[in-house]
């Protein structure tokens, strides 16, 4: 499995934020995410990092933001998705608060990348997709780094219809 | 102290301030503060008969009261409740508190909401937000004036775990008049400030046959409402 082409590369990634004017990350840290975290966390022109104790206060202080004004992106992986679901129900669905959020495909078994994610063994990896469908999350799937310009996408839908958006990181983000 | 005296005080002092409330708190901001959004009137008196009075002059206020505009009927535009959302308060006031550091934020938290998010004490003092200050509502139940059911910790100390977790200033009151002398000092203070209130449970209504009341549509949406006219209230903001 060639893994490089798969991978975005953390420099393609924090100019879609800029692209986008995202000026906060709200984050619990995502493994396939790392280099993105490290390269926010060294410094990148306009962008805040804030790290929450859990994905309920990520979501939570991203609506505080948006409500006063600001533009944040949320990073978590899988699990913390699945975490949060009931704070992104009442935050986004309910009280229509717009969201992005890039949410890593942590656990993926390298021989899937490049597959459907459907046909994970790995639970975690697996349902994101279905589960997103289910609960009228409208998702994006980032399998490669021609795909940050769905970046843009999301952030006009999310505002537009005033919803959640998820932008699913397929595989592990190259360090460059 | 009582819920009148605790959320009274802060309506009525509260100024141009942000207010992120949760549920118990809303019913009795909604009450006090009414349909013209002044609670000057709602006397914040002690014990049982403080809050039956307080109550009642918040209904009768309500009775004589022009009929409440739409943007009434959601809340005044400075305050959005985290309602149907335990546990969010705290970090919906800390994102508030960054985006408009020249505003004060004040956050009527839950004692049981923040026992769901406890970590957030946690979140809001890394981020060292001065112009925030963090209550609780402290009466060790849930469903507070309907069953209360005690929270799994009745005597936790908030308040210590705050100024453990690095808020720069934390405090329990008990009293409902040195609530209402201290609050205009704990407002202006450098925050984040954390402050527990430790307030009497409302009396429980349920009883053998009790019923219950369908909850209105109007509890699951006005969040968004809130929401969209606080944005475009503070859009305004030139601060």
């Amino acid at each position: 499995m060639d893994i490089a082409r798969y991978s975005i590369s953390a420099t393609c990634a924090a100019a879609a934020l800029q692209r986008n004017r995202v000026d906060h990350v709200v984050t619990v840290p995502d493994w396939v995410q790392l280099a993105l975290h490290d390269r926010l966390n060294k410094g990148v022109d306009g962008i805040a990092v804030i790290s929450c104790s859990n994905e309920n206060q990520v979501v939570t202080v991203a609506a505080g933001l948006t409500i006063g004004g600001k533009r944040p992106l949320v990073m978590m992986q899988n699990q913390g998705l699945y975490n949060c679901f009931n704070t992104l129900r009442a935050i986004s669905l309910d009280a229509r608060i717009p969201m992005v959020f890039m949410v890593g495909q942590f656990g993926r078994e390298f021989e899937n990348i490049g597959r459907p994610a459907i046909q994970s063994r790995r639970t975690m990896v697996r349902i994101a997709e279905p589960f997103l469908r289910a609960v009228d999350v409208p998702f994006y799937c980032l399998d490669m780094e021609a795909d940050m310009a769905k970046m843009d996408v999301a952030f006009e839908q999310a505002e537009a219809e005033r919803t959640a958006v998820v932008l699913l990181v397929s595989a592990p983000m190259a360090w460059r | 102290m009582n819920i009148v005296q605790a959320c009274g005080v802060v309506a009525k002092g509260k100024g141009n301030a942000i207010l992120v409330s949760t549920m118990l708190s809303m019913f009795i901001f909604d009450r006090i503060e009414g349909a013209d959004g002044n609670a000057s009137l709602v006397p914040t008196i002690g014990g049982m008969t403080g809050l039956v009075l307080g109550l009642g002059v918040a209904k009768a206020k309500s009775l004589v009261g022009i009929a409440p505009s739409a943007a009434a009927q959601v809340s005044a535009p400075g305050r959005i409740n985290s309602v149907p959302l335990m546990g969010g308060a705290a970090g919906l006031g800390l994102g508030l508190a960054l985006a408009k550091p020249k505003r004060k934020v004040i956050v009527m938290d839950g004692d049981a909401s923040l026992l769901m998010e406890l970590g957030s004490l946690a979140t809001v003092a890394a981020q060292k937000p001065t112009n925030l200050l963090h209550c609780v509502v402290h009466n060790g139940t849930q469903f507070t004036g309907l069953d209360n059911m005690e929270i799994p910790v009745a005597d936790f100390r908030f308040s210590k775990v705050a100024g453990e977790a690095g808020y720069k200033h934390s405090e329990r009151i008990s009293d409902g008049a040195q609530w209402a002398e201290r609050f205009p000092a704990l407002l202006a203070m450098e925050g984040p400030v954390f402050v527990e209130l430790m307030v009497e449970p409302v009396p429980r209504q349920t009883k053998d046959g009790f019923e219950h009341e369908e909850m209105p549509d109007r509890q699951f949406t006005r969040m968004a409402e809130e929401a969209l006219a606080m944005q475009a209230w503070l859009a305004l903001d030139q601060t």
